[in-house]
């Protein structure tokens, strides 16, 4: 499976401290109650119902038998819910064995006495036990099911959980090396694989090229399928039609080879060999890809593809990354820049229809490929790269809402409005960062935060200091 | 022999301001070095014309001998301690030129203190570099009469070659690493950001471009090439193959002298022989030849150690890039290497073959070479290599033997070390692959020197030799 699914299936522990102390049936009420919310919620979870007496992590047993449960349905996050006191041992030795994201949530007592059973006290135990374990864990603060925080705080919980899941799978092709003169996208393919497990596919472009013909000459079929929904899908085709027919059998040909190489994203050598033997930017094809779930970076930018990657899974599929160039400065509006980048952007996150571009320069070429248009409008829009410096990772975070500005054609691009632009721009020149980002239309900010504490050796790192306190208070903002 | 590199060595013969030690004595002492520096041939700029005496002593001194040594660009700084040593003013210097820094001075003959007392200079020089965090080198305190002087010397200017060339290496870089091959996996951002070298990245089509241009505009070229291979090689395969294999040398050629590169890593597996029916091995070993290393299957530290190893033979010798092998089937601790083969045509024992590749048996590329390698006289071996944020470079003596044969019918020789086993254990464990560079010379000296100012980690595989390589700059 290439395609990301957005799917996280929660392995859910409730906890209860056996203790004469607090009664078993406040414990099983609480327990009650937690899974009738999440089922309203419409959560996928597994249970320890038929493994667990009670369905309780209490004992050491229970904490085998809930490990062997969940490596069999292959949960994605666990969640130890407290339904009184809790067994901060069993928690603690669990979260070591399973080793995913963690959350932790305990209910409000109705009455205040502490007659429920003392939740918070529990946490407050297994929080500095997890600690000592090395584990890494999300905290619902202390509130009832119906609270607003709870749903935030676990969906935030769940799309964290996505990426790191996103993350942990990624494998990106690299088509082609990379153009010479971006030294800007340089990476450590070692590093990489040392540090996060992820490999990279290298492809020589020859073989992409041979690979087209060879699509071009067996599978005409869906070649011309992909070039009748580019008809319908786009305003118009400004490229020659021979451009949007190479553009499709690209398309196959790179998702054959994603499929081949098990890759999550693509990153793609564009400047100017491709042009010069196949005549074509390889914008749509990727254009296409993105949207499919496989996002495609230009400008051989791997860890570009590998931003896509967990800006799409933070957004849990809803939004397709719009990988651009930081643009230049708004002429009037002194907060404004633009966003633009000829054209690998999903069709679906266009304003209007796009057309099929003919790129401008070099002017005396009719290389052609990109989708060209107003990309849609967001209030809530998000930006994301990753990046390294001497061995060190981190990820350039913040938001941004768009706003109108001048036409730039042929261009996939965006006018945005960020809280200073002046400090952006100070940012990403000194930044360990690049002239490439990657968007959502949504705040990610949260879930980025998040997700990261689960990523050792990658630092959040935010723009604006005001985003990241509002994205790391998010989850104890009432 | 390729030419010799011009490696300018910076001299700045020292005194402490003291009335200990006198002028005259300083002169006494620093005269004799001059004259044997000339006597040796190395080029070298003093600081007569610009510091009292030629002496450096002062702060003045100091920054006339920086202001006179940058503007002469030298290569490596060498400090005489005369008498004494200004620890102050010779601190500085080195650390405003950070350059291979050779710390040495006259043995006392008498060991009374009576001229100069060099030795008690070098020790607290020592110490301030260390201080500022300068790397230097130390010859042990000797008569210029000594071997180890000039031995000492000629180590020295052959390990500031491997600095220099180093910190002006680039890599040309053929289509990516052939997926296959993890073991060849680089950081290209690491390797800039430690070393320095900047990767010059091109695609396997505009090579195909270039070829195909190559092919049709250069045909006289292609034809004096073609000459030589004849002449060269005993020819196993035919026109056409030998014809390209020349225009590729001349393609490959033409890119690494726009790209200012002076090293290739190229991707042959297999879209360069599927596109074009030849393998770049011939071409490569051309090059190589011509002091521009290729490394085959996208290697680019196969090509940083190639640059390493002929810089640390001062150009007397040629990387010979290989794959490591087995162990030999008498000799425990001679091993096998083989490749297809881009080593230099004239390393081989008698003339090797211009071959087509038995694999894969149904295609028809050709442009390898076979032959068995020279089967005797001193080698070195070397692998540069990193991971985790360090890298090392592994190092050993052997000698070629004769053995048998490879199977393949690549390119083979065999060499005997002192333990193969130990060789084989950190092949498989270090960060190390299995691809290697041996060269005919001993240049274990040099490349340990140089690896301090690298900051690389030089991995000696054997105990003994790296007490012998630590110690042979300080041993008279």
């Amino acid at each position: 499976m290439i395609y990301p699914d957005n799917r996280i299936l929660l392995g859910l522990a409730p906890t209860r401290r056996d203790d004469l102390t607090f009664p078993v049936e406040t414990a099983l009420e609480n327990k009650k109650m937690l899974f009738a919310h999440l089922d309203k919620l419409g959560i996928e979870y597994v249970h320890l119902d038929d493994v667990c007496p009670d369905g309780m992590l209490v004992t050491l047993e229970d904490v085998a038998a809930a490990e062997k449960k969940f490596r069999q349905e292959g949960v994605h996050a666990v969640f130890t819910a407290f339904t009184n006191f809790g067994c901060e041992g069993a928690v603690s030795m669990l979260a070591r064995a399973m080793n995913l994201p963690l959350l932790l949530w305990g209910p409000r007592e109705y009455e205040g006495f502490g007659y429920e059973g003392k939740c918070t006290i529990g946490l407050y135990a297994a929080g500095k036990d997890l600690l000592r374990m090395g584990c890494v864990f999300s905290y619902i603060p202390n509130c009832y099911l119906e609270d607003e925080l709870f749903e935030r705080g676990l969906r935030t919980f769940l799309a964290a959980a996505n990426v790191l899941k996103e993350f942990r799978r990624a494998r990106i092709l690299q088509v082609g090396p990379r153009p010479e003169s971006f030294w800007s996208v340089i990476f450590n393919e070692g590093e990489l694989l040392e540090r996060f497990k992820i490999p990279v596919y290298p492809l020589s472009l020859q073989e992409l090229f041979d690979e087209m013909q060879r699509v071009l000459e067996n599978h005409r079929g869906d070649v011309d399928a992909i070039v009748e929904s580019l008809r319908q899908r786009t305003s118009c085709f400004v490229a020659d039609e021979e451009v949007v027919v190479k553009s499709a059998a690209m398309k196959i040909a790179l998702e054959g080879f994603a499929r081949q190489t098990q890759s999550t994203g693509i990153a793609i050598q564009c400047w100017y060999a491709m042009q010069k033997a196949v005549g074509i930017w390889p914008c749509t094809a990727g254009s296409l890809l993105t949207e499919m779930g496989i996002p495609v970076a230009c400008e051989t930018d791997v860890l570009g593809a590998l931003s896509c990657v967990m800006a799409q899974a933070a957004t849990m599929g809803r939004c397709h990354p719009f990988f651009v160039d930081w643009g230049w400065r708004h002429p009037d509006n002194p907060k404004a820049l633009s966003l633009v980048h000829c054209g690998i952007t999903p069709i679906a996150n266009f304003a209007e229809m796009p057309c099929i571009a003919k790129r401008r320069p070099p002017w005396n070429q009719a290389w052609g490929g990109g989708v060209s248009g107003l990309v849609k409008p967001g209030d809530n829009m998000s930006y994301l790269r990753m990046d390294s410096l001497n061995g060190e990772y981190s990820v350039l975070l913040g938001g941004a809402k768009s706003v109108d500005g001048p036409v730039i054609s042929p261009a996939s691009y965006l006018w945005i409005e960020v809280p200073n632009l002046l400090e952006l721009d100070y940012k990403l020149t000194v930044g360990p960062y690049i002239h490439h980002c990657v968007f959502v239309h949504e705040d990610i900010l949260p879930v980025m935060s998040e997700a990261l504490r689960y990523m050792a050796g990658i630092k959040p790192d935010f723009v604006f200091e005001e985003e990241r306190k509002r994205a790391q208070r998010f989850f104890f903002t009432d | 022999m390729l030419a010799d590199r011009k490696i300018k060595l910076g001299v700045a013969p020292t005194r402490r301001e003291d009335l200990n030690f006198p002028v005259a004595m300083a002169l006494a002492q620093k005269d004799p070095v001059i004259q044997k520096l000339r006597e040796l041939g190395v080029d070298f700029v003093g600081l007569d014309d610009v510091c009292k005496d030629g002496l450096l002593v002062s702060l003045e001194d100091l920054e006339a001998a920086k202001r006179k040594f940058q503007a002469e660009g030298i290569d490596a700084l060498f400090i005489p301690t005369v008498v004494f040593g200004a620890e102050g003013p010779v601190s500085l210097l080195a650390k405003a030129l950070m350059l291979p820094t050779l710390l040495w001075g006259p043995r006392d003959p008498e060991g009374r203190g009576a001229t100069g007392k060099a030795g008690l200079g070098i020790y607290t020089i020592g110490k301030s570099l260390r201080r500022l965090g300068v790397p230097f080198t130390f010859m042990g305190t000797c008569s210029v009469e000594d071997r180890l002087f000039s031995e000492g010397i000629a180590a020295f200017l052959a390990a500031a070659n491997l600095v220099k060339t180093i910190r002006q290496t680039r890599i040309l870089q053929v289509g990516p690493r052939p997926e296959s091959f993890w073991s060849v996996i680089v950081d290209e951002g690491m390797l800039m950001e430690k070393l320095g070298i900047p990767v010059y990245p091109i695609a396997l089509p505009e090579l195909f471009d270039r070829f195909t241009e190559v092919s049709k505009t250069e045909v006289s070229h292609i034809q004096e090439i073609v000459a030589e291979l004849k002449r060269r090689t005993i020819i196993k395969t035919n026109e056409q193959i030998i014809a390209k294999s020349a225009a590729m040398a001349i393609t490959l050629e033409s890119l690494v002298k726009e790209t200012h590169s002076n090293a290739v890593a190229i991707q042959c597996w297999h879209a360069l022989p599927k596109a074009l029916g030849i393998w770049p091995c011939a071409a490569g070993a051309l090059l190589t030849e011509k002091g521009i290393p290729v490394a085959c299957e996208g290697d680019v530290y196969g090509a940083v150690s190639c640059v390493m190893a002929q810089a640390a033979s001062r150009n007397h010798a040629w990387p010979i890039f290989m794959d490591f092998d087995g162990v030999h089937p008498e000799n425990p601790n001679a091993f096998n290497v083989h490749h297809c083969a881009i080593s230099p045509i004239n390393s081989y024992q008698h003339m090797p073959a211009l071959f087509r590749r038995v694999n894969p048996p149904e295609e028809d590329w050709g442009g390898c070479i076979a032959g068995e390698l020279k089967t005797s006289g001193d080698v070195s071996f070397l692998r540069f290599d990193g991971d985790r944020s360090q890298y090392s470079v592994l190092l050993g003596k052997g000698k070629a033997v004769s053995g048998p044969a490879a199977a393949s019918g690549n390119s083979y020789g065999w060499y005997e070390v002192q333990d193969w086993q130990r060789l084989e254990y950190l092949l498989a464990t270090g960060p190390y692959i299995h691809h290697g560079v041996i060269i005919y010379d001993d240049i274990l000296v040099p490349v340990y020197e140089a690896c301090k100012y690298l900051d690389i980690h030089a991995d000696f595989a054997f105990d003994s030799e790296k007490q012998w390589a630590e110690s042979f700059l300080y041993r008279v």
